[in-house]
């Protein structure tokens, strides 16, 4: 064998050495395989999809998100009961109380005060309806009355806050960790849609812009 | 036959081998090798794909309680998530509302994963926002073989 064989078979021995160290060894800080560092395409798809998912679903999950609050009632029997929604002492109900059944639609209803504490009356049958309050922007619908307060009937399931606010927060502690990222509600529009406004970036994916 | 000066460069060739060899092998082994990196990037997307499938065929939506999250069925949620990936690959679910985690049975628990054990465990994150406060299933997985 010639020098110059040993050579080169000496400086390849070399270089595939170094390929192997390049693409199984990892300093402690940085990757010596950038190229092989998981991805966060699949992350931003994630968030994508939950937007999208949310938008979905608060379509038939609330009635109105200008409405802040909502009391959630099981009736049974049917004719005209009254409910007591448990308003705060002080807020309006004359002006600031709708009622609608499981499948949002909004049913003729009356109060027995013009402000809170207040009882709600409407013309029910066995199910579940709710009393959707506090919609500063809000005034009388046409079928409004004041009625006499009698003995509320009905389960108060559950009292909650409209759930505008509560996905942003839940997405940047999701992905504090991975991606430069922050959210925050733009705005929202028919049918309970929000725009957010959305910030997520990454070594691989790199988002600013809103998403519905 | 190898005349003699050809035979020690051949003898040379064997000696840088082995060096090279044993200088190679003695590196700890690290997770992120090539192949190890694709992998675990492979179960990543199954586990992803899987928790994605289960909300959009209503099986979460049906499991998880919208208001009281531990009264969630979690026994039904794991019989679907283990169903829906090979027997080959090991898992644990993990539940977070904001910093509060709970496990696969619905315990109270810390974040993360304990590794021992399952320290090539990958990843998969879902947010599963139907529901007034969301929630990320974290899924777990590893090769078991």
């Amino acid at each position: 064998m010639k020098k110059g064989q040993f050579m080169l078979i000496a400086v390849i021995l070399v270089a595939i050495s170094f390929s192997i160290i390049f693409t199984y060894v990892r300093s402690a800080d940085t990757s010596a395989v950038i190229f092989f560092e998981p991805n966060s395409r699949d992350d931003f798809v994630n968030l994508q999809n939950s937007v999208t998912a949310r938008n979905a679903w608060l379509d038939s999950y609330w009635f109105d998100l200008n409405w802040q609050n909502r009391s959630t009632f099981l009736i049974s029997g049917s004719g005209f009961i009254q409910v007591d929604p448990q308003i705060p002492t002080g807020h309006d109900c004359f002006n600031q109380v709708r009622v609608a059944d499981s499948g949002n639609n909004e049913i003729p209803s009356s109060v027995t005060a013009i402000t809170a504490p207040c009882n709600v009356e409407f013309g029910a049958s066995t199910g579940t309806y709710q009393i959707y309050w506090n919609n500063p922007s809000a005034t009388a619908p046409p079928y409004r009355g004041i009625v006499p307060l009698v003995a509320p009937t009905g389960a108060l399931i559950i009292k909650e806050g409209a759930p505008t606010n509560l996905l942003c927060p839940h997405i940047i502690n999701a992905y504090k960790g991975l991606a430069d990222i922050n959210c925050a509600v733009q705005n929202i529009y028919s049918n309970n849609q929000i725009n957010y406004s959305i910030r997520f970036r990454s070594l691989d994916v790199s988002f600013e812009g809103s998403l519905n | 036959m190898v005349n003699k000066k050809g035979y020690f460069y051949f003898i040379e060739i064997i000696f840088i081998v082995i060096l090279m060899a044993t200088v190679i092998l003695s590196f700890p082994r690290a997770e992120t090798s090539h192949v190890r990196l694709t992998e675990q990037s492979n179960l990543k997307a199954i586990g992803f794909t899987t928790l994605k499938n289960l909300d959009e065929s209503g099986i979460f939506s049906k499991y998880i309680d919208p208001y009281t999250f531990t009264n969630s069925n979690f026994t039904a949620i794991n019989t679907y998530v283990k169903q829906g990936l090979p027997s080959t690959i090991g898992t644990k679910i993990q539940y977070e509302l904001i910093s509060n985690c709970y496990s696969e049975s619905g315990a109270s628990e810390n974040c993360g994963l304990n590794t021992t054990g399952n320290q090539d465990a990958t990843l998969s994150e879902y947010i599963f926002s139907k529901r007034p406060v969301p929630v990320t299933i974290r899924l777990f997985s590893w090769r078991l073989l």
